[in-house]
């Protein structure tokens, strides 16, 4: 092959191959570009339905709020209307008990007193009721002043004390030396601690119920420690989120062997919230619960 | 078979033979490809065979030599377009060692249609460094020409065997090399 030959074919070799390059630099550049173009319109689509996503969302989200105060005032003024006739139900079965006592009609007495009793119960349940609707709408005042924690907690002890008993089970009480007085809603620490209690009592039988009050310095000052320990039925792993939510029990089998409504945790949590504090809780299901409080000394809230 | 493969080969001989040897060796050979290579293109392995054997024979070289001498090729070339990686890896052990690991993991991120052989490499003693060649493609004396290339160009004391597993196929072959 002479020289010229042999460089007419490099040349056009060399030709073909740079248009097989430019071709294939091409294609990828317009695939490049395609790509491109596809990710963009995917990216303003996303856009569309996230803007959708979020306008439908806010106007459940409205509605749902809508919804909610709409029911809070509906049970606040329903609680409130349930409450003058049941007073009167109260107060006439404590007056009718008492006359029947005086007259020895002692059968009747004892249906009196049940009359009484029941209507003592729903009393508490409508408080409870109206309290958190108070607390959620920001409307729960509180009424500050220096509580010593040894006689809030003697006072709920005694009071307590029937239902310890009925089931069987031995109180025991631990404060700490030289505890110091906190600024608190004493009502409303007595409300918590007789939830608490009124709970360990309930779930355990032939058991202990251990109630502690110690202080712990903290990053944020100083908090008085409540905790009510016993060796009840203790709660499963899975329901332990849901107890401090209004009207949740820990499964379904508790309303028809305990009764109850649901609302005593719900109520605590938002209590303690309210007073600068919160609450927690560790269980073993089959071993038993501790339920256990903080409170500041000094609330830091405006009343 | 990716295109710089091709376009390394034929410059390679051109330089090893002449132009217009090579120039026949493509009439010759009667390619789909009419021997018009770009390196950033794809070619059918069997245009590598046909090309090597024409080479061969016409340049009057065995194939294996040939294809050793490619490897070596390769190797400065590779020096040339990735000086970075040479010197970071300092010595032959080293480079071979990371030869699977790294430079074939960002091959196949730029051509993820690229058939690359596979490499074992371990160290079973110190000073010895033992390295499996597996490939359908049977091009154990390219691996064979970089190693020699790469001890050449760290001017390291190494010698090698190499034990072809695949009765003569060159597709499946361990090189053992041994510090002095
Ligand atoms: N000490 C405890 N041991 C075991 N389970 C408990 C204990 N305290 C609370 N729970 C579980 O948490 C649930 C919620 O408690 P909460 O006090 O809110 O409701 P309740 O006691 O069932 O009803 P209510 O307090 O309204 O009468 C209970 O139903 C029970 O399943
Ligand atoms: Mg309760």
């Amino acid at each position: 092959m002479d020289t010229l030959e042999y460089l007419r074919r490099r040349l056009a070799r060399e030709q073909r191959a740079r248009q097989a390059a430019e071709t294939y630099a091409e294609e990828k550049t317009r695939a490049l570009f395609e790509a491109n173009k596809a990710l963009e319109e995917m990216a303003a689509g996303l856009q569309v339905k996230i803007d959708e996503r979020t306008a439908e969302l806010r106007e459940a989200h409205d509605l749902a709020l809508a919804a909610n105060q709409a029911k809070s005032a509906f049970v606040a003024n329903l609680s409130h209307e349930l409450r003058t006739p049941l007073n009167a139900i109260i107060g006439y079965g404590e007056m009718l008990t008492e006359d029947l006592r005086a007259l020895e009609i002692l059968d009747l007495a004892h249906d009196a007193q049940r009359i009484l009793s029941a209507g003592n119960y729903l009393l508490v349940l409508i408080n409870d009721l109206l309290d958190l609707e108070k607390i959620e709408a920001g409307e729960l005042s509180l009424l500050l002043e220096e509580v010593e924690v040894e006689p809030v907690v003697r006072h709920v002890s005694e009071i307590i004390r029937p239902q310890v008993d009925a089931n069987r089970n031995t109180l025991e009480v631990d404060l700490a030396d030289d505890l110091p007085a906190l600024r608190t809603d004493n009502a409303r620490l007595r409300q918590i601690l007789h939830n608490l209690l009124s709970n360990a009592s309930k779930f355990t039988k032939d058991g202990t119920i251990q109630v502690g009050v110690f202080p712990e310095d903290r990053a944020e000052g100083t908090f008085l420690i409540f905790e009510v320990k016993d060796t009840g039925i203790g709660i499963a792993p899975e329901a332990l989120p849901r107890i401090f939510e209004r009207f949740a029990q820990a499964d379904e089998t508790i309303s028809a062997r305990f009764g109850g409504t649901g609302l005593g945790l719900a109520l605590t949590r938002r209590l303690c919230q309210r007073l600068g504090g919160d609450i927690a809780v560790a269980s073993k299901l089959g071993s038993g619960s501790t339920f256990r409080i903080w409170l500041p000394l000094e609330p830091p809230l405006a009343t | 078979m990716k295109g710089i493969v091709f376009t390394e080969l034929l410059s390679m001989a051109e330089a090893a033979f002449s132009p217009e040897l090579v120039e026949e060796v493509i009439i010759a050979c009667d390619l789909p490809s009419g021997g018009a290579y770009t390196a950033i293109g794809t070619y059918p392995h069997s245009e590598l065979v046909a090309l090597v054997s024409e080479l061969s024979r016409r340049g009057n070289t065995p194939a294996s030599e040939l294809i050793q001498g490619f490897g070596k090729h390769l190797f400065t070339t590779f020096l040339e377009s990735h000086a970075a990686f040479f010197t970071s890896a300092g010595n032959t052990f080293d480079l071979l060692s990371r030869v699977e690991d790294e430079i074939h993991v960002e091959v196949r991120k730029l051509y993820p249609d690229a058939e690359l052989p596979s490499f074992t490499a371990s160290e079973p003693l110190p000073g010895d460094f033992v390295l499996e060649y597996r490939s359908s493609r049977g091009l154990a004396d390219l691996a064979h020409g970089l190693i020699e290339a790469s001890i050449a160009h760290f001017g390291e004391n190494i010698w090698f065997e190499r034990k072809d597993l695949s009765e003569g196929q060159n597709t499946h072959v361990v090189f053992t090399l041994h510090r002095v």
